[in-house]
């Protein structure tokens, strides 16, 4: 008896400060994790959906609030009004979790201009099928924003990549997502402009 | 001179991928670039070490029936801590070693030195061997890597070194380039072992 709980306390021990350190470290790096995000990941998407833009997204964020959460949305502002975003939205569903979606508006046309994967942890080869660039612009592009956006297998309106079903499912539901938010936070996102 | 023993031992008789034959899934995964290898083999060093360190101090408080779920923690928390550092100060190396570094956890040399020597020796000693396995590593992994860059893509460390007129083997980039590569330097080592213990009689 004596030794069984030696074991468990033994273990819960170490497992409880492994759990604190790695939490306190964390915290102490996100800022930092999230700067380098937006230089390698986050920057060279939006400059590719937003390519054009004469000021600069990622600079110019606006942060929106949604309950405890804060959202950073990326405008493309020309003449002072801001013509088109870009929103970064985790899609659930994925094969190995969360697939973390850049998703582009026109905010005149309300239709999509462009998607990009920004993060994901699918198996390459597979499950990365469903990001190509052209496989995104087919199913994407132009679509309006204010539709529900859905794989065909659950009636809406994406082809999704066979033997990547989870992966486009992910893709789907973030831009899903993102258009939703846009689309109740247009005014939001017009009056936060700095 | 025990300390220099174990230090160099990760250098000679034990080198871990070729003498050992452990942590091979790195060791094939990774090593299509120079810097790719060097980046992975530093990493497992200071997962290696730090875990051997701590299995070495806690060896008298964690009881031997739990040891290798303790050890499995201790390793993890190391692992992410790496992972944490690459993402946050070392980003590029971060995306190109992606999940390879999460499988440090499961990379049996770790596991097999805490089992094998720090859960048997002292903190110093402990550190040591380590280290010595590490770098031993380390200098594997980049050497293997730089001879499937730079019969591959014709560089070593991304600077070209043979000319335009060298038609890379891109095959040995690939996933099958690195079983073939590994399996002719093992022959190679163990070809030249058998050599020398002949010479000897």
């Amino acid at each position: 008896m004596k030794e069984i709980i030696k074991m468990i306390v033994v273990t819960t021990v170490i497992s409880a400060f492994s759990a604190a350190w790695l939490g306190a470290l964390n915290k102490g790096l996100e800022k930092r994790i999230i700067r380098q995000e937006d230089i390698y990941i986050r920057g060279p998407a939006i400059k590719e959906l937003l390519a054009g833009a004469p000021n600069d997204p990622l600079a110019d964020r606006i942060i929106i609030k949604e309950g405890d959460k804060t959202i950073p949305v990326y405008p493309w502002i020309e003449n002072g009004k801001i013509k088109r975003v870009a929103i970064e939205w985790a899609g659930k569903g994925g094969y190995g979790g969360d697939v973390i979606v850049m998703t582009a508006v026109d905010l005149s046309t309300l239709k999509i201009t462009g998607v990009k994967v920004t993060q994901h942890k699918e198996t390459p080869g597979v499950g990365t099928r469903a990001m190509t660039p052209s496989y995104l612009r087919r199913q994407y592009k132009g679509l309006s924003a204010k539709a529900e956006i859905k794989l065909k297998r659950y009636g809406g309106q994406i082809d999704a990549v066979s033997g990547a079903t989870h992966s486009s499912e992910a893709i789907a539901d973030a831009v899903n997502k993102a258009t939703k938010f846009i689309l109740t936070h247009k005014k939001e996102i017009a009056i936060n402009r700095r | 001179m025990r300390a220099l023993r174990e230090f160099t031992k990760g250098f000679s008789d034990q080198l871990p991928p070729f003498r050992l034959v452990l942590g091979l899934c790195p060791t094939l995964a990774v090593t299509t670039s120079a810097s790719n290898g060097i980046g992975m083999g530093l990493a497992t060093t200071f997962v290696l070490t730090f875990s051997n360190i701590l299995v070495s101090l806690l060896r008298n408080i964690i009881p031997a029936k739990v040891r290798i779920a303790c050890y499995i923690v201790l390793i993890a928390t190391f692992v992410v801590t790496v992972e944490l550092i690459l993402k946050a100060f070392f980003f590029p190396l971060y995306q190109r070693l992606g999940i390879f570094v999460a499988l440090i956890v499961v990379n049996c040399i770790i596991l097999g030195r805490a089992e094998a020597f720090a859960s048997k020796n002292g903190v110093f000693y402990s550190a040591l061997d380590g280290l010595g396995i590490g770098l031993g590593f380390t200098l594997s992994l980049t050497f293997l890597a730089s001879i499937r860059e730079l019969f591959g893509y014709g560089s070593i460390f991304g600077i070209k070194v043979i000319g335009e007129g060298f038609e890379p083997f891109s095959f040995l980039v690939k996933a099958p380039g690195a079983f073939v590569t590994l399996g002719i330097l093992l022959y190679l080592m163990n070809y030249f072992k058998a050599v020398k213990e002949k010479g000897k009689m």
